[in-house]
């Protein structure tokens, strides 16, 4: 991606076949980790009784448990596959999409945990949108943020599906449509019979095989490139920029991933929902250091993989990668034995499950439980009332994780750049539209409905139509200008302008 | 004013400026079709002082806007402008003969640890030691106000 390229996303998002890696030992490898995920469902089907525990896990969860599965649903397949691939091709532009991390894991706990966590003791909140709504007593305003959140997660999933279906095929030879189908059938199975309750256990353990994973794949990274400075030294005397400040994208676009995925990471709802679950207030204390320490670990595959293969193909013991994707099999390929190439890709899978899960709870209470909300005479983003409703959510919010999950494996078997473009959709989209009225909201009294419901349709609209007029050619913003960016921009200055002249009757 | 109030304000201008940076950097570039010279500058100024913002909107918020905090988000802000400013200041060395510092070149070293590493600890563990679980935020008074005319499930 050059700078006159733009901010595209394509790159971040897998979309063609990988090469084949391992035999056997991967396959074993692929298999027990999948027989574990298994056994996490049957345990967790067995205690959802509830919406309460199908959407936000019985609202139990302690400090180790929330910080590992944050991360777990914050690193997608992108991370082991694209991330070093983009870091190989790029170099340093790539750093910029992680380096947000040494703020964000505390950001995200300093701005919405404790008001997110008040809205779910005092008034039952299960869902983003539904505390978007209580907070400003706003049907419109849920039925908004419900909206954006579908359109966005849609794409998302189904790229997540085809990244599945590609590492499936990579490993057993399955072929790419069984891939998706298998991929996404094992993550329906646990997500409908254990919600996010079988979710956030099995990131726990998804949270684990990445790390380790990661460690394992950085130890050999180094080794083979003779450690960090013999690496920066091979590939200095080859190219000036890789390593320079910005990298091969240059300092507006490097500046932009800093800007989108820093103040963007406050709006993933899939990673605020985990908010919502914690069983006391006392759980977020040591949360930011837990979710950093772990974030930490399973990034350093990220960091090093792309260019220590980097290094070893201007050395010449690794040809030139026909694809960036390429850099993490031809790595697996060249320098690690086989049992821990099926770590890793059982790394990956990990990854790509369990931010699927995420967002299909996401996705499901979005359906079942926010837009009904929108259209009835209830008050905004209140409680599940009683247990017949409770009863009635959780078998409505399964049957909605299966139409979501078809929908998304339907939508994976589209050409592999058509399914990027929708992918591309969902960060952003989530950035423009659910900043400024969640995390600004919650914490600014003067903040309104309306000021909420303009942002949410500005950053929609503007996304929306920015990107679609980037991916069809007809007009791309120039040197690294993202319409992310310019989306996020538009709706927090919208919504400050909205909420501090319009009205200020909805103040809480 | 009160001093949480008052770090609400401060908060709000502080994000309502750096996003303004960050869009002036946008439509600079838009307009001319490539970057003009201060365009980075105003992206790195902007995205960080509106990181900070961030901060201290949810540290008012909670409560805990302290003289202490205050030069934590100071410092940091201080260091992500020193960090970005030095990798756009610094004049590059080209070719393999540039300066490495704990295994990197200056430049992308400076970034890397002053960045990526500097606060991934600090703010967290300062996060830990001034979190009160029973302070109360506008969560609570929107629910308190609301909760009226819906049970607790």
């Amino acid at each position: 991606m050059s700078e006159s390229a733009g901010f595209a996303v394509l790159p971040l998002l897998q979309s063609a076949a990988l090469p084949r890696v391992g035999g056997a030992t991967t396959a074993v490898s692929m298999v027990a980790y999948i027989l574990v995920i298994g056994a996490i469902a049957v345990w967790a089907a067995r205690r959802t009784h509830s919406s309460a525990d199908f959407f936000v896990a019985g609202r139990s969860l302690g400090t180790v448990v929330l910080g590992i599965s944050a991360m777990a649903a914050t690193l997608s397949g992108f991370a082991f596959i694209g991330g070093p691939g983009l870091f190989y091709s790029l170099g340093a532009t790539a750093l910029f999409i992680v380096l947000p991390a040494s703020l964000t894991n505390t950001m995200g706990a300093w701005v919405l945990a404790r008001p997110l966590h008040d809205l779910a003791r005092e008034r039952g909140v299960i869902t983003i949108p539904g505390a978007i709504g209580a907070r400003y007593d706003s049907r419109a305003a849920q039925g908004w943020a419900a909206t954006a959140i579908l359109i966005a997660l849609l794409g998302y999933i189904a790229t997540n599906f085809l990244a599945l279906g590609y590492v499936l095929d990579a490993v057993f030879g399955t072929g790419l449509s069984l891939g998706i189908w298998i991929g996404a059938a094992v993550v329906l199975a646990y997500t409908v019979a254990g919600g996010i309750l079988a979710g956030v256990y099995a990131d726990v353990f998804q949270g684990a095989v990445m790390a380790v994973a990661s460690v394992a794949a950085c130890w050999y990274a180094m080794r083979s490139g003779g450690g960090l400075a013999e690496i920066s030294r091979t590939i200095m005397g080859a190219d000036a920029t890789y390593l320079g400040p910005w990298g091969k994208g240059g300092a507006m676009t490097a500046l932009s991933f800093f800007f989108v995925f820093g103040v963007g990471s406050l709006a993933q709802p899939h990673i605020a929902h985990k908010y919502l679950m914690a069983r006391d207030a006392k759980q977020f204390r040591w949360y930011p250091l837990v979710m950093t320490v772990a974030m930490t670990l399973s990034l350093l595959l990220y960091l090093v993989v792309g260019v220590a293969v980097k290094a070893l193909v201007v050395r010449g013991v690794v040809p030139p990668l026909a694809r960036s994707d390429d850099a993490m099999p031809m790595f697996l390929i060249a320098t690690v034995p086989t049992a821990l190439a099926g770590i890793v890709f059982a790394g990956v899978a990990a990854a790509i499950m369990s931010t699927v899960n995420s967002f299909l709870s996401v996705g499901a209470a979005a359906i079942t439980h926010d837009l009904p909300r929108a259209f009835d005479r209830s008050p905004a983003g209140d409680a599940v009332r009683g247990r017949a409703e409770s009863t009635n959510l959780l078998a409505r919010g399964r049957m909605a994780t299966v139409l979501i999950a078809l929908g998304a494996a339907l939508v994976a078997h589209a050409p592999g750049a058509q399914v990027a473009f929708l992918g591309v959709f969902g960060y952003g989209l989530f950035a423009s539209t659910l900043v400024p009225a969640l995390a600004i909201g919650l914490n600014w009294k003067g903040a309104t409905a309306r000021g909420a419901i303009a942002s949410i349709v500005t950053g929609l609209a503007l996304t929306l139509v920015g990107e679609s007029l980037s991916y069809f050619g007809a007009y791309r913003l120039p040197a690294g200008v993202p319409w992310s960016g310019v989306a996020l921009v538009a709706a927090l200055l919208v919504f400050v302008a909205a909420g501090s002249s319009w009205t200020r009757s909805s103040r809480p | 004013m009160h001093a949480s109030s008052a770090g609400t304000r401060a908060g709000l201008v502080m994000l309502i400026a750096g996003v303004a940076a960050v869009g002036c950097a946008y439509a600079g570039t838009v307009v001319d079709g490539a970057p003009p010279a201060w365009a980075p500058w105003a992206l790195a100024g902007g995205t960080s002082f509106a990181s900070v913002a961030l901060f201290v909107l949810g540290a008012a918020t909670r409560r805990t806007l302290s003289r202490g905090i205050a030069a934590l988000l100071g410092a940091l802000f201080v260091v992500l402008v020193a960090a970005f400013g030095a990798a756009l200041a610094l004049t590059p060395e080209i070719g393999s003969g540039e300066a490495l510092l704990l295994g990197l070149p200056l430049r992308l070293s400076i970034v890397f640890y002053g960045i990526g590493l500097v606060p991934l600890l600090i703010l967290p563990i300062s996060f830990a030691l001034t979190f009160d679980p029973t302070a109360n935020g506008p969560g609570d008074a929107a629910s308190r106000r609301l909760s009226r005319t819906a049970p607790p499930e």
